[in-house]
């Protein structure tokens, strides 16, 4: 039961970070990005590749094969991440609005990943890499153990990245964003080009993405190309949408029920028919989820509004507590 | 007002939807510190010059200079950056936003917009943004908006976002503001405040250039109107001269109007 728990909350953690770095690009920013989950995969790869020494089995192969510590391997998954993130970025959402850019971003995972797919010399292609080892090292830890301490670091990181989206939110980049997002013409008639300020908030992004993905791949210590397709980014947006795009509460709770929250009840229900139907019938569910919000809750659960006018109610409340001061 | 500076000067523009030229040859200047009227019947090519005026419309004929510059290459970011604000024809307002951050929108060199700054160094700007916010305020309370600060600007009435627009552009510092019918839609004592308004920034020393129907509305603020006709400039003097224009009064009526019918239409 306690590792049903921490395994829940770690997983739920880990989602949460990729829903949060969607929420900075899509919520933020409205970069309609619909290859999220590729760069929480080369975030994964590259965690693991860096990390994990060379191929120990036969036949196998990835490269560079180095042995960085994990926190490295982590830092260099969100580098390699947003490296990725600049040259597809100048390629698409430079060019692209709306509809046409989420066409090429899906268009751009499918090339990336039949690229890894076929390719055995740089992730070991459809095999995919496995055998990362504990970022505890040689501890002796039980499952239980380990899936506490990638959970204490998944919510430091978790939290790290939140703030990060708070301080975006409140600052006047967060408020140009949100021009951008709302109507181009506004903020591109007082001076600001829209690309330019959308590029930081799309590396940031990918860094946070890439780096949901190293903690991935260090708590389930295997990667491939099935763990990723393409679609997966779909659940991402779900999650997003669900929780309340453009509120980082709202995208940690998206990442926590629908993308674990869900999954997890599944798991409770009678096993009936094709085992295959479970997992099927988690789809369906995110999917009706889906519909019912967008029909009686379209800004989702917490919507972004909760945080807009953060400040006036308390400046309000403040100005009636100070004697003499009238607002 | 320095005599004889030009801040603006419109030298045979032109611009086609398709085949049609929208604005054609269109020259004139404004002078600095001035308050110019562009007015013209439906379709003369008031707004596309506005447009255009803003770097929002490719100019396809004639150059701008603009402050010495030639700018009719230019994108609106970069206009922007030379201080050139404007309003839309019909108001453009972030609806979910409230107004004071729609205001601050126009603000020009926040130092909390570049990325790394905003995130790690708020101690950066975190006094700029107050000193905007209050200049902010200030503004809309000036303009008569002080009720309306924190809500969201979808609530406002048409009139009150013209006038949060005035506040956006001013946020700006502009040199130049080009107002795209600022009193259509709005009641009379609300344009009277515009007007108003209008006349205290250009005492300022700031340039406007105003597209506007409303002949009273034009008699209180503007020094000189331009009128247009079919994309080009048909007169230009004080309202009143240009009122008596034969050619303004045929341009409003129509070439086949008969002498007894030579009179300005109503509100012309």
């Amino acid at each position: 039961m306690l590792f049903f728990l921490t395994d829940l909350l770690t997983l739920g953690c880990i989602n949460a970070i990729m829903v949060v770095s969607l929420n900075v690009q899509y919520g933020f920013a409205g970069i309609l990005n619909v290859s999220q989950y590729m760069y929480v995969a080369i975030g994964a790869y590259v965690a693991g590749v860096t990390t994990m020494g060379r191929p120990t089995v036969p036949g196998n192969t990835w490269a560079p094969g180095w042995t960085l510590p994990w926190y490295l391997g982590l830092v260099l998954a969100g580098v390699v991440a947003s490296g990725l993130g600049v040259v597809i970025f100048l390629f698409t959402v430079r060019r692209l609005r709306m509809d046409y850019l989420a066409i090429v971003t899906v268009a751009s995972a499918y090339i990336i990943w039949n690229l890894i797919d076929t390719n055995y010399g740089l992730f070991n292609g459809d095999t995919g890499i496995f055998g990362v080892p504990y970022i505890t090292g040689n501890a002796n830890l039980s499952t239980e153990q380990y899936s506490g301490v990638v959970l204490a670091v998944a919510a430091v990181i978790l939290g790290l990245f939140v703030w990060v989206s708070r301080r975006i939110f409140r600052s006047p980049y967060g408020r140009v964003l949100r021009g951008i997002r709302e109507d181009e013409v506004i903020t591109t008639a007082f001076g600001r080009t829209s690309w330019r300020a959308q590029l930081w908030v799309f590396v940031i992004g990918c860094f946070m993405a890439g780096v949901g993905g190293g903690l991935l791949i260090f708590y389930i210590t295997a990667w491939s190309p099935a763990a990723w397709l393409p679609i997966e980014s779909f659940a991402l947006f779900s999650a997003l949408v669900i929780g309340g795009s453009g509120n980082y509460w709202g995208a940690v709770f998206g990442g926590f029920l629908v993308l674990e929250g869900i999954l997890e009840l599944v798991r409770f229900l009678p096993s009936f028919g094709d085992p295959a139907a479970a997992g099927a019938f988690r789809l369906l569910l995110v999917g009706v989820l889906l519909i019912a919000i967008l029909r009686y809750r379209p800004e989702g659960v917490i919507p972004e509004r909760w945080l807009r006018w953060y400040g006036a109610p308390a400046r309000r409340l403040w100005g009636r507590l100070r004697p003499g001061v009238s607002q | 007002m320095a005599d004889g500076d030009v801040i603006l000067d419109v030298r045979g523009v032109g611009h086609a939807y398709g085949g049609f030229w929208a604005v054609r040859e269109c020259s004139f200047d404004v002078p600095r510190g001035s308050v110019t009227g562009l007015i013209g019947p439906n379709g003369a090519g008031k707004s596309t010059l506005v447009e255009m005026l803003s770097r929002s419309l490719e100019v396809h004929a004639g150059s701008i200079v603009y402050d010495g510059m030639e700018m009719q290459r230019w994108g609106p970011e970069r206009a922007a950056r030379h201080g050139v604000a404007r309003t839309f024809q019909t108001a453009r307002v972030l609806r979910r936003t409230p107004v004071i951050e729609n205001v601050l929108i126009g603000a020009q060199g926040q130092i909390g917009e570049q990325p790394w700054k905003a995130i790690f160094r708020r101690r950066a700007w975190a006094g700029q943004e107050e000193a905007l916010r209050r200049e902010a305020r200030e503004l809309l309370d000036w303009l008569g908006l002080r009720d309306h600060v924190d809500a969201p600007a979808g609530s406002l009435s048409g009139g009150q976002r013209r006038l949060m627009e005035i506040a956006r552009a001013l946020m700006a510092r502009p040199k130049l503001i080009l107002l795209d019918e600022p009193t259509a839609g709005v009641f009379p004592e609300m344009s009277r405040l515009i007007a108003q308004r209008v006349r205290e920034v250009a005492a300022d020393g700031v340039t406007i250039l105003l597209v506007a129907h409303n002949m009273d509305f034009l008699e209180t603020v503007a020094d000189e109107v331009v009128c247009m006709a079919q994309g080009h400039v048909v007169a230009r003097g004080t309202l009143d001269a240009v009122r008596t224009n034969e050619e303004v009064i045929s341009a409003y009526l129509g070439h086949g109007s008969s002498g007894a019918r030579r009179r300005a239409p109503e509100g012309v």
